[in-house]
């Protein structure tokens, strides 16, 4: 992740602006927004002169791609399961070579982002008692604090209680005591038709480009959030932009073409521009990589927990919430996976070809193995799979935490 | 008497066609895995086939592996392995590489393979992708092959499925029982099986298993570390590796992805399956030596694996000696996508007829009885053939 921004990014002011789409999806070329506001979730699209995530890109700093011609191609394939290369479409033998090229040809993948210049960052070892990752407002007195909006990212957690962190030209490893997250959360996905619909984004991504300075008056918002945030939320939102929509209930749908037009609420329709959703999934990544046990949490809409936290890792704030969120019946045609396209009803054809595995599953439909590495996802896709008898195992944690450019890693080595 | 009922330990590539050969070959067949299918080395692999080897033996054998890849999807039941044409790039940046596979290039014609050694200015132009890199003294470019891994794996599983192939998941062999000189039986977390052959293709664990037999095979586990970043447009078509100054590699995949990694000359001989920073810097930093223009790319993802090698660096399959029965089908030393199925419809083969293919020949488990048990040869790649003698 790049420095913060003092000004609108790309997705911030395509959100104002009433066209939210700003990149594609990779299998469907479905338009996708700027779902998580901070680089993680992958659906906003990359800025082609620096590889980083247009939600990180200044408004005016890289041009935004807003015609899909290959949208065409996506729309068939909507009605494929994710595998469906294996029996039809690639079986004459001869062709199969340049089959394969046509369609790597095709999926919506940016181009090689250029190397960036400038020499090979320092690598530098650092012994702390406490390192602090993420709101530096909960962090203890003397702690060494890694803080996304000041350019530090922490992406790994390696033996030895190592904590690889870039910032600005330097790598870190930073050898502690004691590792404090107070890393946030990510969105909990709502298995609901729509729900990948430009304009549907995390709450959290909606504050940050209102901070941003983002001119959100114009913006129909609704904002679907536990009822105990409701008043923050009004507090936080009421004069930047018009919430139309302050309530606790998961929409039974997301209508919209292009981008949400409305949302369906029991009996109501609310006609809206954005549908911030206040559903978190704690951002446990940097736990998992220390040894804690990630669990599917219970509830109407689970999410995943770190269980077994070792003794020296500490959670904080929405990272350690364990908040009941409101619940929805889960629909066959919602995204589990945005990443990869992968909705419920893929899941459950994969279950029903005969996979009992979660790692089976994965590898079959893709889901959980996009750019956003299960963080937005896996509570939906886990949820889906429990319901189908399959045991909810969490994926294996593996570094990157946050997806980090080779050339902050290149530090100098002797050999 | 020709054996009936076969049980094989490990759902790895390796298993899963041994167990399709032989229930076409009209054999009870038994699959107990311990984990998933792809669990292991299956798994966490690059797919990579290629004929180009260092030795005859194992061009041969290499021949016959890529022709039985591009018919396997027959034996899948129809499913496509995503197998596709790729170049292999072997980039050498020592004169000593060069003036050692030169010296490869008869033996490669004779074989009938296409692997042919370039100077400098053939390599970048071939390899783009090497461009503002580091300057090549040349290369050895060969056709070659990529397989998904994944769908190779779940092919192979639900068509041994749909065969009626007794796959057990979550079953772990502990040992097996011998009998008057025989293997009768496994020992399993879920009780005791018997049976009439014992295919052991349980990759880096086989040599612990082989021993519950007591059979000994000179082994070793090494950590092979992999990353992978986001997926970009396809911007190679080469599968490079190098071997100086410590071995590295890279490709593109079907998705856009790039996979690379590098080896730690250091890492000890270990089973371990954990990612660390070091392997994550030191990755980077090799291709910012050699195809600086990736280093804007981000990673995503970084895993590891194990490679099983071997003194020779070839494999172990046929008959163990000292017990009847038992059969080792692992070894791969880093080529079992490669090796593996030709390998084990081989076997099948052998198991069933006692008849041994000329091409299994040289990897007899007998060429290792008293061989000293010694992981000392791992480091070097070259060395690692020339201590056997194997290669020139
Ligand atoms: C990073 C990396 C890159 C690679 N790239 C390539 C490549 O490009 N080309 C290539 O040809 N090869 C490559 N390889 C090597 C290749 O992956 C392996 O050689 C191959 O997958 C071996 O297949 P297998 O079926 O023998 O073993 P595995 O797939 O490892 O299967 C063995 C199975 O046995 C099971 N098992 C073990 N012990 C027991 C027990 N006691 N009871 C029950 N089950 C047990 C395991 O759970 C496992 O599922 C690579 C390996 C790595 C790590």
């Amino acid at each position: 992740m790049r420095a913060p921004l003092d000004s609108p990014a790309v997705t911030a002011r395509a959100l104002a602006d009433g066209r939210p789409a700003t990149g594609r999806s990779f299998r469907l070329h479905r338009p996708r927004s700027g779902v998580c506001g901070n680089g993680t979730c992958g659906q906003c699209g990359t800025d082609p002169a620096t590889g980083d995530a247009l939600c990180c890109t200044p408004a005016g700093a890289a041009p935004v791609r807003r015609r899909d011609p290959l949208r065409a191609l996506g729309l068939p394939a909507e009605r494929q399961l994710p595998w469906f290369w294996e029996r039809r479409l690639l079986r004459p033998r001869a062709l199969r070579g340049r089959y394969l090229r046509v369609l790597r040809g095709l999926s919506a993948a940016p181009g090689l982002p250029p190397a960036p210049a400038g020499g090979p960052p320092q690598r530098r070892v650092v012994e702390v008692e406490t390192l602090h990752v993420g709101d530096p407002a909960r962090a203890d007195p003397g702690a060494l604090v890694v803080d996304a909006a000041a350019g530090a990212t922490a992406f790994g957690v390696y033996a030895d209680r190592t904590v690889a962190v870039t910032a600005s030209g330097e790598l870190l490893e930073v050898r502690c005591e004691r590792l404090v997250l107070a890393t946030g959360a990510h969105l909990r996905l709502p298995p609901v038709v729509g729900n990948d619909l430009p304009g549907v984004l995390h709450l959290d991504a909606l504050l940050r480009y209102s901070g941003q300075g983002a001119d959100l008056g114009a913006l129909r918002v609704a904002v679907i959030a536990p009822p105990e945030r409701h008043a923050a939320v009004t507090a936080a939102l009421g004069d930047r932009c018009r919430l139309v929509h302050v309530g606790a209930r998961i929409p039974d749908r997301i209508d919209g073409r292009g981008r949400v037009r409305r949302i369906a609420v029991g009996a109501e329709a609310v006609a809206c521009d954005a549908v911030a959703l206040g559903l978190d999934q704690p951002a446990i990544e940097l736990a998992l990589l220390a040894g804690a046990h990630g669990v599917l949490g219970d509830g109407p809409l689970p999410v995943v927990v770190a269980d077994a936290v070792p003794d020296w890792v500490e959670l904080r704030g929405r990272a350690a919430a364990r908040e009941r969120l409101p619940g929805c019946t889960a629909q066959r045609d919602a995204f589990a996976c945005p990443c990869e396209d992968v909705r419920l009803r893929d899941l459950e054809a994969a279950v029903a070809s005969g996979l009992r595995d979660v790692e089976l599953i994965k590898r079959r439909t893709g889901a959980m193995t996009g750019p956003c590495q299960g963080k937005v996802c896996q509570g939906a896709v886990l949820t889906a799979l429990r319901d189908l008898g399959v045991e909810p195992r969490p994926m294996t944690p593996r570094p990157f935490a946050r997806v980090t450019r080779l050339a902050d890693l290149a530090v100098a080595h002797d050999a | 008497m020709t054996p009936r009922r076969i049980v094989i330990v490990g759902a790895g590539i390796a298993g899963l066609v041994a167990a399709l050969e032989a229930r076409a070959a009209g054999c009870d067949v038994i699959v107990l895995e311990r984990g998933y299918p792809g669990g292991g080395n299956s798994g966490r692999n690059v797919g990579r086939i290629r004929r180009m080897q260092l030795t005859e033996e194992l061009t041969r054998i290499s021949i016959a592996a890529s022709d039985y890849w591009l018919r396997i999807d027959r034996l899948l039941g129809g499913r496509n392995p995503l197998l596709h044409p790729t170049t292999y790039a072997l980039v050498l940046y020592g004169d000593d590489e060069a003036e050692r596979l030169g010296a490869l290039e008869p033996m490669w014609r004779a074989t009938g393979i296409d692997a042919r050694l370039h100077d400098a200015a053939t390599t970048l132009d071939r390899v783009p992708v090497l461009q503002g890199g580091e300057r090549p003294v040349g290369s050895v470019l060969s056709s070659a092959l990529l397989v998904h891994p994944d769908a190779a794996v779940h092919g192979a599983y639900l068509a041994a499925r749909e065969r009626g192939v007794d796959v057990r998941l979550g079953v772990e062999v502990l040992g097996f029982e011998s009998a008057g000189g025989a293997v009768v039986a496994v020992e399993t977390t879920a009780g005791r099986i018997a049976g009439d052959a014992f295919v052991n293709a349980a990759d880096a664990h086989a040599r612990g298993l082989a021993g519950t037999a007591g059979v000994v095979v000179p082994t070793h586990p090494m950590r092979r570390e992999a990353l992978v970043t986001h997926s970009i447009r396809p911007i190679m078509d080469q599968a490079v590796t190098f071997y100086r100054p410590f071995e590295g590699w890279f490709n593109q995949t079907l998705r856009g992805e790039i996979v690379a990694g590098v080896t730690d000359p250091d890492e000890p001989a270990d089973y371990n399956h954990d990612s660390s920073l070091a392997f994550a810097t030191r990755t980077a930093a090799l291709l910012a030596r050699k195809a600086p223009s990736l280093l804007g790319l981000h990673a995503v993802r970084q895993w590891a694996g194990t490679y099983e090698y071997t003194p020779d660096r070839s494999p172990i399959v046929g008959a163990y000696t000292g017990v009847e029965a038992l059969y080792g089908l692992h070894g791969w030393s880093g080529r079992g996508m490669l090796l593996a199925p030709v390998s084990a419809s081989l076997l099948v083969r052998e198991i069933l007829t006692g008849a041994r293919d000329p091409l299994l020949a040289p990897f007899a488990p007998a060429r290792f009885d008293g061989v000293a048990d010694d992981a000392a040869l791992h480091a070097d790649y070259y060395g690692g053939y020339a201590s056997t003698g194997a290669a020139s």
